[in-house]
């Protein structure tokens, strides 16, 4: 009988109440078995029964609360005996057991179509998801990211890279009917890639940029890790995958011939003195290997002795007294300004470096002002300052906002143009979409020929999106993709491959 | 008219259940034939969280299908087939309340890695949902008619479906051994295009779907309170649909579980609402074995000879 038992619980204060929630919310779970949770919750005749001790800790139930989505200001009402027309609009009805135990109560309501976590699609054909809480997947396994990378096999020849050509050798195998090559490089495919028969074994050439990549062979169908490479990764499903590094850069150090050994530490291993070995060739040292772009700073260590690159002007103070050689890997963007020859101090601030507005001062030059910077591919929005004054880059169509909210916008080798022919009358268009959160003044773009366009680095992946002309969002008239969205107007959709 | 339909054959079907009469089967199941140079074949699957895909090209289109034994037929994702396709008499929200359109069509070609099949029927409806949710591109659903004729051998854990040709007694023609030794064998039947069996949980038989396009087991929470009471409830979920219709989603451990007179508990399920599902099965379904069941063995299903045989891994019998 729902508020009958609730007398014993009339006196606590509500002060009490306030400050349970407060412990609720803030306290950590650490130390609390999880067994309690076993009894707590049951079904019957259609309802679902919270079986609630009101002798619980705090840490207790916030677990209760997070365990089975339960409200903790529900659970501090119930814990207070106190019913409210809120509590009993939602459904929910309570009685106490005894002196010690409450019951909450609610009727199983029946699932929807579509509920996130009982997906159901039409039938005959549905899919049964698990509600993102609980198994949260984006996409196929990714290598983790890597600042260095030199390769481990067990032959050196089974795997070569040049000109952006990697050569996969898989030797034996030789009564197999089939072997595919499957990676990260081509989505995990299981048919894009078949390798050939080469002697004794079997060879396939894949064009691919400098990187750290996956992979597996499938032979006859079974997936299988390559047993010649010893760098694997898990490939979460019980066993690993392959890991591969397509080089961008070769460390050369002319002349010492008479050294046992030469190490190479730098920023990318944090200096790790007994790393990365130099092999010896007939003119000195290399070490060829895959580094992330951006600025990397290093030196030599021969037999213990450690020496800048004499190769190599770019020294800097490493703040201890000593210097590092310092090199980079990527395109430099340059970003320059005409005029403002008046300005004392010109510094370019964006989202590249956490709008920092004294970190890049720009150097004045007879026409102007000029900074160089390694930029990733990636969408940028930046602003110059001159002498404390905020402003867009004149000289740069692509803005992002609006009035004193708007920056200019960078878009650094852009992988998609979003492009739209019709509409020359158009005063503005844009487009918005999951890249950008569904921004509703969205990316505008730039109308060059009577052809609107927005070049954007986007990340491999699938994204939904739609063009606003002046206002109104339609679908990319130029893409043939679009599915239907919960407003009956579809989205259209972009795939973006590696 | 359809739709009432449907709702009659329902509750027919759920008084034949309450009454012990035998239901009536549904004879026309589809199927379509893989063709290619093969006797045993296997199909390379990609795993996604816990759904497993397989890669095949229609037109000039390469890229993943689900692969799903809970659905009866092939089935396409609309984003990407939007011509020649033929719009059903009736949406299948007269069913389960969704308003979506189905189509259907039929593809001339669809090319695996070693096998193809030719003209198969196909429902069209928009999976996007899907793609979203996982971060996968999804082409579509491969359904059970295109295994329906096969052995099929289910080896979650190498990520491998086999396939082998069998004669008309349900024998393997194939000469190459599949070395599984089924330490389970239980009678299977097929309804609507799909495969149940029978379940004994707290000594009751209850028909459940084999799914593995399901990423959990899933237990009806009308089932009896004999049946509900053997299962531990560790996690709720409120949650709002597209429509902000909120359902009860109830996740726990099945701990008085028989398959085939072996125990599989514990064996983790979730626990909501079928009545939606068992009308477009037209049989009333106390469960769906998923995930959590497939991930316990190696799964042969001989449709012919209607048996289900499984060799169990890890330390699925206790």
């Amino acid at each position: 009988m729902p508020g009958s038992g609730g007398r014993t619980m009339k006196n606590r204060s509500t002060g009490i109440v306030a400050l349970l929630m407060i412990i609720l919310m803030h306290l950590p779970l650490s130390g609390i078995g999880q067994e309690f949770l076993n009894g707590v919750c049951r079904i019957e005749n259609g309802r679902m029964i919270f079986k609630i001790d009101l002798d619980w800790t705090p840490d207790q139930l916030r677990l209760v609360s997070s365990q089975f989505n339960l409200d903790t200001l529900l659970l501090s009402k119930v814990m207070n005996g106190k019913a409210d027309s809120i509590m009993l609009a939602d459904g929910w009805k309570w009685k106490q057991i005894n002196p010690r135990t409450t019951e909450l109560s609610k009727d199983l309501a029946p699932a929807p179509p579509h509920a996130p976590a009982f997906d159901k699609v039409l039938p005959p054909s549905r899919i049964f998801l698990l509600d993102d809480n609980w198994l949260h997947v984006s996409g196929f396994p990714e290598p983790d990211q890597a600042n260095y990378g030199v390769n481990k096999l067990t032959y050196s020849n089974l795997f070569k890279y040049s000109d952006s050509m990697a050569l996969f050798i898989l030797p034996g195998h030789t009564d197999a009917r089939q072997v595919y090559l499957s990676g990260t490089f081509n989505e995990w495919s299981t048919m894009q890639t078949p390798m050939k028969r080469s002697g004794e074994g079997w060879s396939v050439a894949v064009p691919l940029l400098p990187g750290k990549y996956a992979y597996k062979y499938i032979i006859d169908g079974r997936w299988t890790q390559d047993g010649n490479n010893k760098l694997k990764e898990n490939d979460l499903n019980g066993g690993n995958n392959s890991v591969i590094f397509c080089y961008n850069f070769v460390f050369r150090l002319k002349g010492y011939t008479d050294a046992k050994k030469v190490i190479l530490a730098g920023s990318f291993n944090n200096f790790n003195p007994r790393e990365l070995m130099m092999s010896k060739t007939g003119e000195g040292w290399e070490l060829p290997l895959y580094l992330r772009p951006g600025t990397h700073s290093y030196k030599f260590i021969i037999d213990n002795n450690w020496i800048t690159d004499p190769d190599n002007p770019v020294v800097r103070p490493d703040g201890r007294g000593n210097f590092n050689s310092f090199m980079g890997i990527g395109d430099t963007t340059w970003f320059r300004i005409s005029g403002h020859q008046s300005v004392k101090n010109m510094v370019l601030a964006g989202t590249f470096n956490g709008w920092n507005t004294a970190e890049l001062k720009m150097t004045k030059t007879e026409s102007g002002w000029q900074l160089p910077f390694i930029l990733a591919p990636g969408n940028y929005e930046y602003k110059y300052i001159a002498d404390g004054r905020w402003m867009t880059d004149s000289a740069n169509p692509f803005v992002n906002g609006k009035g004193n909210m708007a920056n200019s916008f960078l878009t650094v080798k852009p992988n998609h143009n979003f492009m739209v022919d019709s509409f020359p009358n158009a005063n503005r268009i844009a487009v918005s979409g999951s890249f950008n959160g569904w921004n509703r003044e969205g990316y505008s773009m730039v109308r060059k020929n009577n052809r609107w366009m927005l070049p954007l680095f986007l990340k491999p992946g699938k994204y939904t999106y739609k063009i606003i002309v002046d206002g109104q969002w339609i679908l990319d008239p130029n893409n043939m993709l679009w599915e239907e969205n919960e407003y009956g107007t579809g989205n259209s959709v972009l795939w973006i491959g590696k | 008219m359809r739709v009432w339909l449907v709702k009659i054959r329902f509750l027919f079907c759920r008084v034949c259940l309450v009454f012990l009469l035998p239901v009536p089967l549904i004879s026309d199941h589809p199927h379509v034939e893989p063709l290619g140079d093969f006797q045993s074949v296997t199909i390379t699957l990609k795993r996604v969280g816990r759904l497993f895909l397989i890669e095949a090209r229609i037109g000039d289109q390469t890229g993943n299908f689900v692969f799903d034994t809970g659905a009866s037929k092939l089935v396409l994702n609309r984003t990407y087939f939007r011509t020649n396709l033929i719009p059903v008499d009736e949406p299948a929200g007269g069913i389960t309340g969704n308003v979506e359109k189905v189509y259907q069509t039929q593809v001339e070609r669809i090319d695996l890695a070693n096998f193809h099949y030719e003209h198969v029927d196909a429902d069209v409806i928009n999976l996007g949902h899907i793609e979203n949710r996982r971060g996968v591109k999804i082409l579509g659903l491969f359904g059970m008619s295109l295994f329906r004729n096969m052995e099929m051998v289910i080896d979650l854990g190498r990520s491998e479906l086999r396939l082998h040709r069998i004669d008309r007694e349900g024998k393997r023609i194939s000469t190459v051994t599949d070395s599984v030794k089924a330490n389970i064998s239980c009678p299977i039947k097929e309804t609507g295009g799909v495969v149940f069996l029978q379940v004994c949980i707290a000594g009751k038989m209850l028909d459940f779907c084999l799914d593995t396009g399901a990423e959990a087991n899933v237990l009806s929470n009308t089932s009896s309170k004999k049946v509900l009471g053997t299962v531990t409830i560790t996690r709720r979920s409120d949650l709002t649909g597209s429509g902000s219709v909120a359902t009860e989603v109830l996740y726990g451990t099945m701990n008085d579980c028989l398959i085939g007179n072996v125990p599989f508990h514990p064996m983790k399920t979730m626990i909501t609402g079928m009545d939606a599902l068992a009308m477009a099965y037209n049989y009333p379904l106390s469960g769906v074995l998923g995930y959590d069941f497939f991930e316990k063995g190696i799964v042969c299903i001989n449709l012919v000879k209607k048996e289900l045989g499984m060799c169990l891994v890890r330390e699925a019998a206790q």
